[in-house]
């Protein structure tokens, strides 16, 4: 609220700010994306191959930044921010492999040759 | 780029000119039509002539006060219930009548008196209405108004936003209302089937409607979650650590968790189909490699959460009723938490049990049965929890406690047969069959029971006066007689092998349960006036009715009854330090009801802002104009929004602070009030000397 | 009940039991933690979107156009530096808030700004090079699903660019007070999130898509 006489600058989650982990994540974010490009396109692998690295890889970059940028830990600034992301993560794979699973299935069953 | 239109459209008016090819000679339109006007111009004259233009828009449409809004949702959802029983109605009276090849028609009909496709906008509206803009509202009403003072706050963590979901959903019911009387409503069911609701099936503007409301309301419904899980997150009294926190806040928190993480992917299922409708893409489609079941996936990722979205609350409701009026504490309320978060995460892996049917194979649904099945585990520890509260409880029977009893019961009976329809092998037969329809209005009615239940318990808090017990209980007992009468049949029915959703029945046995059902909708009707009797016997008599001192059933146990009735817009003139998860009921105990502070202080609060309002209504133009595909007016609404967010994003002065002495001013007054009152009272009744609160029976 | 008291004796009849002290709310925490809630709804979103991605991968149709013929996995390295390097940006714009460095910050966030805009025009550009060889949404599942995602994570960077605009002309106007500190923190919050998506974007849509 406009009347609180704090200086906003000390806030911890402006205090967080930091060059390193800044660079630190666009690096990490580069070079994954990077290697995944070139393993996607430049080997001949088989699928499964290509799926584990782009998966590890995903998950490396995504991660990455998530703690890199939001300087996700347990302090009290912030421990509701990563405990409301930690639930939300397993309800966004759900949503993906539960939709997978069950229409590979189906296709397998119902939908042969689409 | 837009897909071809059946029907005129033209860059000014869009597709408006198809209203000239419409016929209004359908009585119900129209009476529905004279009744909205003439209220409407009731209305508009009464604050006219009473001159409460300005106290309308200062008290109300521009507030960001958590009570009124919670007031104002609610009173949304109560016409908006009454709305979709209207609906309700009419589908048991055609069905009724629509029996046989010999049976009557009138207006149009072969059979009975709505022709199918206005049979199918009915039970449309009716699906639509009750979950999204009845039962929604009036919960999102209750947890905005006892949330944040059962958890020792002033306000909602955003005032502002509070107030901005209101609007869109109040813009949704608006946007259901105008869709009554200009164009048509969808005609595919509420949970809206593809391809059905695409555009070469549903040409009219039925289907966007349709979308477009449950787009806006749902909008409204994640920045409400947003609010409240931050609400119970950051600003809670000190000492009322999560264990302390009652269970109703839990349960609040609970759903909006459910709620904030399965909107989006309603919002992404209507989207995909919206870009179907509108340009033409093949999400959807029987053809260009569309998945129709894609779309019954998507919109039952967020359908089978929001069962759970709307059910717990209601489970919140009934544990805050059950320990008062047993004048026990909860039994075991930590089981009841986790039970409560377990319904929540469970939630998120059952929702193929809708449609077991579309032939996954055994193991999808076996996977899906059992998690269905788990969700029995929670459920049953509730209903022990509840009757244990009870066991050597000092039960009285008040309203409250009827309805919560009542709920309970219901909850056993759908809770059985929901066990019976998560069996796969169950479920191929009874899919589609009334039965599942008798199943979930069960589940529906726990949530009806316990609002009105939470209607009668928390109405002295919210406006300072009891309502009248009589009215109440006959209020009571018709919608039980009601809900027997109506549901009973209706799953005799399903047993029979009747269909759901049919215009015209060919089965002539069954004929008799029809009859039975349209009995129920009778008590239905009465039970309605006898609330509506209720609340004007009440208002009128609420000087007799009024509740003295904070604790209106004189056993409450949790933090709202530490305030006043109905509490000052600042809720606590200072904050409570908590010590007890029965907070009231520990200080009860220990005799320091006092609502006196050591001293007083100055508050901050936030000011009325007329941008919710101004926001919901660029929203609601877009609604209209993307409904109607009139291009150059949804881009200028959409403008409207952007500005009135940069508006907003460059406001300064948000907030006032309201001076110590003035908080003193106004607690002393209150105070002296009720003393006033309290020797009043004693001179009329020779009770007072008793410490707890004379009982109403 | 309280009434023999307060008719009584209204001086305070307990202490312990209300905390009268002006509290201080950290309204910067308070406003980060519901958009961060706000986030975790929108990442449902692109769950959402992915979840239908994963049946339409090779959902063609009659059409004859293949994921290979559109997607480009190299090429999409290139708005993936872009979108990061506006992300960086943004991140030494908020070293600069931390440092106390208005000119400095607002200079970040104007590269931060270009760079966002030049991510949105490269797909413009991309895109509209497809709907020159009818690779347009209409043509089957598999080209409506690729444009949605592409398209609502970039209505997300619009979105961003127009709000970040807005934040510029603010801090520039008013400096650091704790509305704006706030709402800067919501939408560096905002920005970073849309490059931990577009990790997932160009995985699951571009990579995937081919591989």
């Amino acid at each position: 609220m406009a009347h609180d006489e704090h200086n906003p600058l000390t806030h911890p989650e402006v205090r967080n700010a930091s060059t390193g982990l800044y660079v630190a994540a666009f690096v990490l974010g580069m070079a994954a994306m990077g290697i995944a490009c070139l393993v996607t396109v430049g080997f001949d692998l088989s699928q499964v191959t290509i799926l584990t690295w782009l998966a590890v890889l995903a998950a490396v970059a995504s991660l990455g930044q998530l703690y890199l940028l939001f300087k996700l830990d347990l302090s009290r600034a912030m421990l509701w921010h990563t405990v409301s992301l930690v639930l939300t993560i397993p309800l966004f794979f759900m949503a993906i492999g539960l939709t997978i699973f069950m229409f590979h299935y189906l296709e397998a069953r119902v939908m042969l040759g689409s | 780029m837009f897909m071809d239109l059946q029907g005129p459209w033209n860059p000014l008016l869009g597709r408006l000119p198809m209203l000239l090819n419409l016929k209004y000679t359908n009585p119900f339109i129209a009476a529905a039509f004279a009744m909205v006007v003439i209220g409407g111009i009731v209305v508009v004259v009464a604050l006219t002539y009473y001159r409460r233009w300005g106290w309308l828009w200062r008290e109300w449409l521009t507030t960001v006060d958590h009570k009124k809004i919670g007031i104002m949702y609610l009173i949304v959802g109560l016409v908006m219930l009454f709305r979709g029983f209207f609906d309700a109605f009419m589908i048991r009276t055609h069905q009724a009548i629509a029996v046989g090849a010999s049976s009557p028609g009138f207006l149009s009909a072969d059979h009975g008196y709505l022709p199918p496709f206005h049979f199918d906008e009915v039970f449309t509206a009716h699906g639509t209405i009750m979950i999204l803009l009845a039962v929604t509202p009036m919960l999102v009403g209750f947890m905005n108004l006892i949330v944040p003072i059962q958890i020792g706050a002033r306000d909602m963590a955003y005032p502002f936003l509070n107030a901005v979901g209101l609007w869109l959903t109040a813009v949704a019911a608006v946007l259901v209302m105008v869709s009554l009387f200009v164009g048509d409503f969808s005609h595919a069911g509420w949970v809206g089937l593809t391809p059905l609701t695409e555009l070469a099936n549903s040409p009219t503007v039925g289907v966007d409607y349709w979308l477009w409301l449950i787009q806006i309301s749902s909008i409204g419904t994640t920045v409400g979650a947003v609010n409240i899980i931050a609400t119970i997150l950051k600003m809670r009294a000190p000492g009322m650590t999560l264990m302390r926190m009652p269970i109703f806040s839990w349960t609040a928190l609970a759903t909006n968790i459910v709620g904030l993480t399965s909107f989006p992917v309603l919002t992404v299922a209507l989207f995909l189909l919206t870009l179907d409708r509108y340009i033409g893409t093949h999400f959807f489609t029987a053809d260009g490699g569309g998945n129709f079941m894609m779309y019954t996936n998507l919109f039952w990722i967020w359908g089978h959460p929001e069962v759970y979205f709307v059910v717990l609350p209601a489970f919140g409701m009934i544990s805050e009723i059950v320990p008062t009026f047993s004048q026990k504490p909860l039994f075991n309320h930590k089981a009841m938490i986790v039970a409560t978060m377990a319904i929540a995460g469970v939630a998120w892996s059952v929702w193929l049990h809708h449609f077991f049917i579309m032939g996954s194979g055994p193991v999808v649904n076996s996977f899906f049965s059992i998690s269905t099945m788990l969700v029995g585990i929670p459920t049953g520890v509730k209903v022990f929890n509840w009757a244990f509260t009870m066991v050597r409880g000092r039960v009285r029977l008040e309203t409250p406690m009827l309805w919560a009893l009542a709920a309970v019961l219901l909850l056993i009976g759908g809770g059985m047969t929901g066990m019976m329809v998560a069996i796969p092998a169950i479920n191929y037969v009874t899919h589609n069959s009334v039965f599942v329809v008798a199943h979930f209005h069960n589940m529906f009615l726990i949530i009806a029971f316990a609002l009105f239940g939470a209607v009668t318990f928390w109405w002295p808090k919210a406006f300072g006066f009891r309502l009248d017990e009589r009215l109440g209980r006959i209020f009571f007992w018709l919608f039980w007689g009601g809900s027997v009468f109506v549901f009973v049949p209706m799953y005799a029915l399903g047993f029979l092998g009747m269909t759901r959703r049919l215009a015209y029945i060919s089965h002539p046995s069954w004929w008799p349960l029809l009859l039975l059902e349209v009995v129920g909708i009778g008590l239905y009707i009465a039970s309605l006036a006898a609330f509506v009797l209720q609340l004007v016997v009440s208002i009128r008599d609420r000087e007799k009715n009024r509740v003295r001192g904070p604790d209106a059933w004189g056993t409450s146990r949790s933090l709202e009854w530490a305030t006043h009735c109905p509490p000052p817009f600042y809720n606590f003139a200072a904050t409570p330090v908590v010590h007890s998860y029965d907070e009231w009921a520990w200080r009860r105990e220990r005799n320091l009801v006092s609502l006196v502070p050591d001293y007083y202080a100055d508050i901050h609060m936030p000011k009325n802002s007329m941008v919710p309002l101004v926001l919901a209504f660029f929203v609601g133009v877009f609604g209209f104009a993307a409904v109607w595909r009139i291009w150059w007016l949804a881009g200028l609404a959409l403008v409207g929004v952007i500005a009135s967010l940069i508006f907003r994003m460059f406001q300064k002065d948000v907030d006032y602070t309201v001076s110590a002495e003035e908080v003193e001013r106004i607690e002393r007054a209150h105070l002296a009030e009720m003393a006033d009152e309290d020797t009043e009272a004693a001179h009329r009744s020779a009770d007072v000397a008793s410490n707890a609160r004379p009982l109403t029976q | 009940m309280s009434k023999h008291d307060t008719q009584h004796s209204p001086e305070p009849v307990a202490s312990g039991l209300w905390q009268p002290e002006p509290e201080h709310p950290d309204s910067i925490g308070l406003r980060t933690l519901g958009f961060w809630l706000y986030m975790m709804s929108d990442a449902m979103i692109f769950a959402g979107l992915f979840a239908a991605h994963g049946v339409y991968l090779r959902a063609y149709g009659g059409s004859d156009i293949t994921a290979a013929e559109v997607i480009d996995p190299a090429k999409g390295l290139i708005p993936t530096l872009l979108l990061f390097t506006s992300v960086l940006a943004f991140g030494l714009a908020s070293v600069a808030l931390k440092n106390d460095d208005r000119s400095r910050m607002l200079r970040w966030m104007g590269a931060s700004w270009i760079l966002g805009l030049a991510f949105l025009g490269e797909e413009v550009w991309e895109f509209s090079g497809l709907a020159g060889e009818d690779a347009v949404p209409q043509a089957s599942a598999f080209l409506s699903d690729f444009w949605t995602i592409v398209w609502v994570h970039g209505a997300h960077v619009a979105v961003g660019l127009i709000w970040m605009a807005a934040m510029l002309v603010q801090i520039a106007r008013e400096g650091y007070t704790e509305a704006t500190v706030g709402r800067f923190l919501n939408l560096r919050i905002f920005w970073f999130f849309q490059a931990v998506i577009w990790v997932f974007v160009y995985t699951f849509v571009y990579l995937m898509g081919v591989s």
